[in-house]
């Protein structure tokens, strides 16, 4: 009921100028969309993907990485994401598995190949970088409802695209932002951009997806994920493709006590 | 003591029929790294046998085949090639794994050389026990020999794996050769053993269970065999005596710490003893990169019939800082204080990657002990470690 509310919302503010909304207004317009937005990506039960991870730092050096994935949704919970590297070589073989939560830090473990050992890691500092990239941990993870506070700022044109902006203040520990401005298509209810905040409130990174592609029927993935660090003048551009719904991926996947068998 | 001809006979038949599976697999891949290796030293060696400084030229290629869905076999060959420009006893190879796997649900079979590794501290790997150590290829005992086995393991799901193990060939720890600078003994060495090393049959057994209980993930084992560790006697004879050993291992997440304990019960060696390393990994994540604080207490309550160790009550202290950048930088500095034999053990450790598939390392070694202590021979040589290898 309180989704189609702010369906109802978003369609009139698409077309009518309203007044500014009082705070808890906004709030609750936040609120709603984000929902709309977890309501729409839910049910996907599983699939696999390729990643590939380009790194750019200042003096426009490069490094690829290649990356098999594989998610598994948990009800009422965070996802799971088992990743496979392959390049560069001294990292093939490596594993990385998290189980994401809403209310707690994620449980993280780390097999390497070399050593034949697998290691449970540590951080409740989600700020920290993902595998050297631009993305932080926290950018990677699944993302809950309950991890942020909303507040919907306004509408906005994006590449030719209606979108709502809404701000969002992560609720959890350890974050390295204050805050972040999304973009959120208005038809299809997806992120288009993203502007984090640093602890000083100054624009640290921007997100931009492109590349949308429907699978399912039902579920939108974006093709490329492009993170630009205005602070450092790094770049990172993840390229997903080959998404496979329902792929032959079950809890197994997810046993941090078989994660060198892990395919 | 004598070498088993049967064991290279059956490595040989292993071999030929992984060959042969692998043939008939739909996939076979090549990979693994082929790299120079230099130790220099800054100062002249203890004994005058020993040479300054080494380097070797080490291989180290991986073939894997895998084929099957439901149940899936997969072939792994992994020889270890290392060849020392100056000592010809230090040229030697190892097969590091030449096994075969099965995989069908929640069942796994095992069979050929392969090793595994049972632990989760940093400084003193305590409860690893079931491959032999190779100090030819690491002097910080990081390498093992491929350990030749059998193994059934079994997944129970959200109750963990119950893994177990015959170990019907013991291997002998290598020994460096006379002219290593790793040498520790008086005595001169008996050379170097070049191709597989000795092998030695016995059925040793091991049971392992390992799974995670609420946020905690747990180890627990038991053993009964040969030691790994060797007992010398007069003139530098090496014999291994039958122990039966009972080990532990936790790791427990609290935020940003890494708690870590290892445990042993072991009979066999002497009076019965027990042993512990304890410690933790407090990680500082930043926009830089990765500070990690780590902290190591052990205590090994062995008597003097048992081999010696220098964790009997030592304390490590370290910093490993990892690089937010494209080339995977890692910095490690590690101290062990050796409170019995009052001696510090210093380790820096850089690494990065050159280019895409090449990766450079160095790594710097010093020991500050009493000229009294079994660190005697080791405490002019500090050295510079520079290996660059090509990982294919």
């Amino acid at each position: 009921m309180r989704s189609s509310i702010g369906m109802l919302l978003l369609a009139l503010a698409g077309t009518l100028p309203l007044p500014a909304l009082a705070d808890g207004d906004a709030a609750q317009r936040g609120l709603q969309i984000a929902e709309e937005m977890t309501r729409r990506d839910k049910g996907f039960k599983s699939f696999r993907m390729n990643m590939e991870m380009v790194l750019r730092d200042r003096q426009g050096q490069s490094s690829v990485r290649q990356i098999r994935a594989a998610v598994l949704e948990v009800d009422g919970d965070g996802d799971k994401v088992v990743m496979m590297f392959e390049t560069p070589a001294d990292t093939r073989g490596t594993v990385f598995l998290s189980f994401a939560h809403a209310d707690k830090a994620d449980d993280q473990w780390l097999y390497l190949p070399s050593i034949k050992r697998t290691k449970r890691i540590a951080s409740e500092t989600r700020a920290g970088s993902f595998m050297g990239s631009e993305f932080a941990f926290e950018d990677m993870t699944a993302q809950e409802l309950r991890k942020y506070d909303y507040k919907y700022l306004g509408d906005d044109k994006l590449a030719e695209r209606s979108s709502a902006k809404l701000e969002r203040i992560p609720r959890y520990e350890g974050s390295g932002y204050t805050r972040q401005v999304m973009w959120v298509d208005a038809e299809r209810f997806i992120p288009l951009k993203i502007e984090f905040y640093d602890r000083r409130n100054e624009l640290l990174k921007t997100l931009n997806f492109s590349g949308y592609k429907l699978h399912e029927n039902k579920f939108w993935k974006a093709g490329t994920m492009a993170m630009e660090n205005h602070q450092s003048g790094k770049s990172t551009v993840i390229t997903l493709s080959n998404y496979q719904f329902r792929a032959g991926v079950s809890e197994q996947d997810f046993d941090p006590q078989r994660l060198e068998y892990a395919r | 003591m004598r070498v088993s001809a049967a064991v290279r006979r059956a490595a040989c038949i292993a071999c030929c029929w992984w060959g042969g599976a692998a043939a008939a697999g739909d996939g076979l891949a090549l990979e693994g790294s082929a790299g120079v290796e230099a130790r220099l030293f800054a100062r002249t060696p203890f004994y005058p046998e020993q040479s300054r400084h080494a380097v070797a030229v080490v291989l180290a290629p991986v073939w894997k085949s895998s084929f099957g869905a439901a149940r899936s076999w997969e072939a792994v060959l992994a020889p270890y090639l290392r060849m020392d420009v100056s000592d010809a006893a230090s040229r030697y190879f190892d097969l590091r794994e030449a096994s075969a796997k099965v995989r069908h649900a929640d069942n796994l079979w095992r069979a050929g050389f392969d090793s595994v590794f049972w632990g989760v501290a940093e400084s003193n790997h305590l409860i690893d026990v079931v491959n032999q150590v190779d100090p030819r290829a690491d002097a910080d005992l990081e390498a093992k020999l491929g350990q030749p086995m059998l193994s059934y393991t079994r997944f129970l799901g959200s109750f963990g794996r119950l893994e177990a193990l015959w170990l019907p060939w013991h291997r002998e720890r290598p020994r460096v050769s006379a002219r290593s600078r790793q040498r520790t003994d008086s005595g001169v060495a008996a050379d170097a053993v070049h191709g597989l090393g000795r092998f030695r049959r016995h059925d040793d057994w091991a049971l392992r269970w390992s799974g995670s209980l609420a946020d905690a993930d747990l180890g627990f084992y038991v053993f009964r065999g040969l030691s790994r560790e060797p007992d010398v006697g007069d003139g530098g004879v090496e014999t291994y005596r039958l122990i039966r050993q009972f080990g532990l291992s936790a790791q427990l997440p609290q935020g940003n710490m890494l708690w870590k304990l290892e445990a042993l019960h072991r009979r066999g060696h002497g009076r019965p003893f027990w042993a512990h390393v304890a410690g933790g990994e407090y990680t500082i994540a930043g926009a830089a990169g990765d500070l990690g604080l780590l902290f190591e207490w052990s205590r090994d309550h062995r008597d003097a019939s048992a081999p010696p160790t220098r964790f009997s009550r030592s304390a490590f202290g370290g910093l490993r800082y990892r690089f937010n950048e494209s080339a995977d930088s890692e910095l490690l500095m590690g101290v062990v204080r050796d409170l019995t034999h009052h001696a510090w053990l210093h380790k820096l450790e850089y690494s990065r990657r050159v280019a895409d598939t090449m990766r450079l390392a160095l790594v710097a070694r010093a020991i500050d002990a009493p000229a009294a202590s079994p660190y005697a021979a080791l405490r002019r040589d500090a050295n510079l470690q520079v290996s660059l290898s090509h990982n294919f």
